[in-house]
């Protein structure tokens, strides 16, 4: 088992009209729940295709738990669900599990089995007649049989109701708990990660903004309200004013006369992303 | 893999072998029929509508076969997105695509070969009422190995245009554009050159030969130029009054099977070519997210 799970080195890749992704350097430790966080067109999805070997870069290497992925394709101990949860409308499900089986030797048909029973969907059920929410659990059902060590999801709750949303997510992080795969969760609605994440990864515009431990990255950082007279610290993010009122996010820990507080998740991301927007701009 | 490619083509690979086993019932039934009636007329006033409609019905049928078994198997698959499932599971891109183009393409053409070798069983009572020799288009080929390695190359053409154009229309309209000048290149400028054909200047040619050569000559041999609008006789006779011979090229009927051979393994190879360009593109150009 290696300590990284994905490991990217000035990772590039260029389309045809611009940037998918531009020297990208980051570390995703393993055995944690990693989000992928960055508006539409960060690179998120182009970043998990190089993984999985779909795409090769321009230039720069990604190393998916020590290996590059090759001409001999994805790397076996990683599960990957796309976007649009890719699985075959013609088969049942009970064959789409079966095709998981014939396609991976570490397959184990009884916790698959195990997982769609959990969600209630029907064996004999065609792929193709599920709801949003049923194809997601049978999609994550033949990832998860797979017994990977590492999972990737690329906006696995994007086009779910609320509901759905939630039991998705549930049904993840207690397999997670479980099994201890590593993951890496991808998606634009950072209330969705906030409390499941523990590493994060910023991405935008190609780039990465920001990573780290989520939990460090918090309490390294402090929103700061107060007079828009103040001395601005060392470290500032972003700062936005509102009247004569100022609120500054700031990597410190402390900023004397201002009003300290510990981020959330969501105003971290936000605040770098809107910076780094205005920085491209 | 294979189940899974199975699974995913068996409506289409079911479906193109029924169409098979139907035309093949149907030359079974006709060869039996037909070489019960000896009289020459007769053969006609039953069998030459059947000759016509099967010539049109087999001078498609490679085609169309190839493209419904090759146009979606990797076109649909990418159109639907489900590439990206086959791809990140635990074997390879190239295994994907083989088992793929193997599970699909070999019944198929193995179905038409068949067909073929069966036709041309058929077709032997057949042959007194069927307008010149076996070695002239359209009869040429609608049986034999013809039509199986002309259904391996439009199978091949299809699917890795496919691959290549992400989309199974697109897939069909490339597929057509390229194999119906392929035939008919073959057929017209390649064909006639299989085997050096054999001169005669004799009326009396011997039966189903075809003739892909002709000019005039005088005694001698050498060739000379003859117009029939200088003659105020029958041209026959203007044609002795000169002393100019016709002279004719021709290909025996006995050449017929090493012509299907010549022709198949020709085809075959151009169908070995497109896949060795699929595969590739496969590894070297594709990016297949």
């Amino acid at each position: 088992m290696t300590t990284i799970a994905l490991d990217a080195t000035a990772l590039t890749l260029r389309y045809r009209r611009g940037w998918g992704l531009r020297d990208c350097t980051f570390q995703l430790p393993a055995g944690r729940i990693s989000a992928l966080i960055g508006p539409n067109g960060a690179g998120k999805s182009t970043l998990m295709r190089l993984a999985t070997g779909l795409m090769r870069p321009t230039s720069g290497e990604i190393r998916v738990l020590g290996q590059v992925p090759g001409k001999h394709g994805a790397n076996r101990q990683l599960a990957f669900l796309g976007q649009d949860k890719p699985l075959y409308k013609g088969f049942t499900v009970e064959e789409m599990l079966r095709a998981g089986a014939k396609l991976n030797p570490g397959w184990d048909d009884q916790y698959a089995h195990r997982l769609v029973r959990e969600a209630d969907v029907p064996f004999d059920a065609k792929v193709g007649t599920l709801s949003g929410g049923q194809r997601t659990r049978v999609a994550l059902a033949v990832a998860m049989g797979r017994r990977p060590e590492l999972l990737m999801l690329d906006e696995p709750l994007a086009d779910l109701d609320p509901v759905a949303r939630q039991e998705v997510m549930q049904a993840v992080l207690a397999e997670v708990a479980e099994t201890g795969m590593t993951v890496l969760l991808s998606s634009h609605v950072i209330a969705d990660l906030d409390g499941v994440c523990d590493h994060l990864l910023l991405l935008s515009g190609g780039q990465v903004q920001l990573q780290g431990d989520v939990e460090d990255l918090l309490t390294q950082h402090r929103v700061l309200v107060g007079s828009r007279e103040l001395v601005l610290p060392d470290g500032v993010v972003e700062a936005r004013t509102t009247g004569r009122q100022a609120t500054v996010l700031a990597r410190t820990s402390n900023a004397p006369g201002w009003d300290n507080n510990e981020p959330s998740l969501e105003e971290l991301a936000l605040a770098y992303l809107r910076s780094a927007k205005k920085v491209t701009a | 893999m294979t189940w899974v490619a199975w699974r995913q083509q068996r409506l289409q690979i079911l479906l193109s072998l029924g169409i098979v086993a139907g035309l093949a019932a149907l030359m079974t039934f006709v060869r039996f029929d037909a070489q019960s009636i000896t009289d020459e007329q007769l053969l006609d006033d039953r069998y030459g509508t059947y000759i016509n409609y099967l010539r049109l019905v087999l001078l498609a049928l490679p085609v169309l076969l190839g493209m419904f078994a090759g146009a979606p198997l990797f076109g649909r698959e990418i159109e639907h997105g489900t590439h990206v499932f086959g791809l990140t599971q635990s074997i390879g891109r190239t295994r994907w695509w083989a088992t793929k183009i193997v599970v699909a393409g070999l019944p198929v053409v193995t179905g038409m070969t068949l067909l073929g070798l069966l036709n041309a069983w058929s077709s032997v009572p057949l042959q007194a009422v069927m307008f010149g020799g076996r070695l002239v288009t359209p009869t040429f080929e609608i049986q034999g190995l013809a039509l199986g390695a002309y259904t391996a190359l439009a199978f091949t053409l299809s699917a890795t245009f496919g691959l290549l154009a992400r989309n199974t229309l697109a897939a069909m309209v490339i597929t057509v554009i390229a194999y119906v000048p392929a035939i008919a290149v073959v057929g017209n400028a390649l064909r006639p050159a299989y085997a050096t054909p054999i001169t005669s200047t004799s009326d009396e040619l011997p039966a189903g030969a075809w003739i892909v050569e002709s000019s005039y000559v005088d005694a001698a041999g050498n060739p000379v130029s003859f117009s029939p609008a200088g003659c105020d006789t029958t041209i026959t006779e203007c044609m002795r009054a000169q002393g100019v011979v016709r002279e004719v090229g021709f290909q025996p009927d006995e050449r017929f099977w090493s012509f299907q051979v010549i022709e198949a393994g020709l085809f075959v190879a151009l169908a070995a070519l497109v896949v060795g360009v699929g595969a590739w593109a496969l590894h070297n150009r594709l990016r297949l997210a």
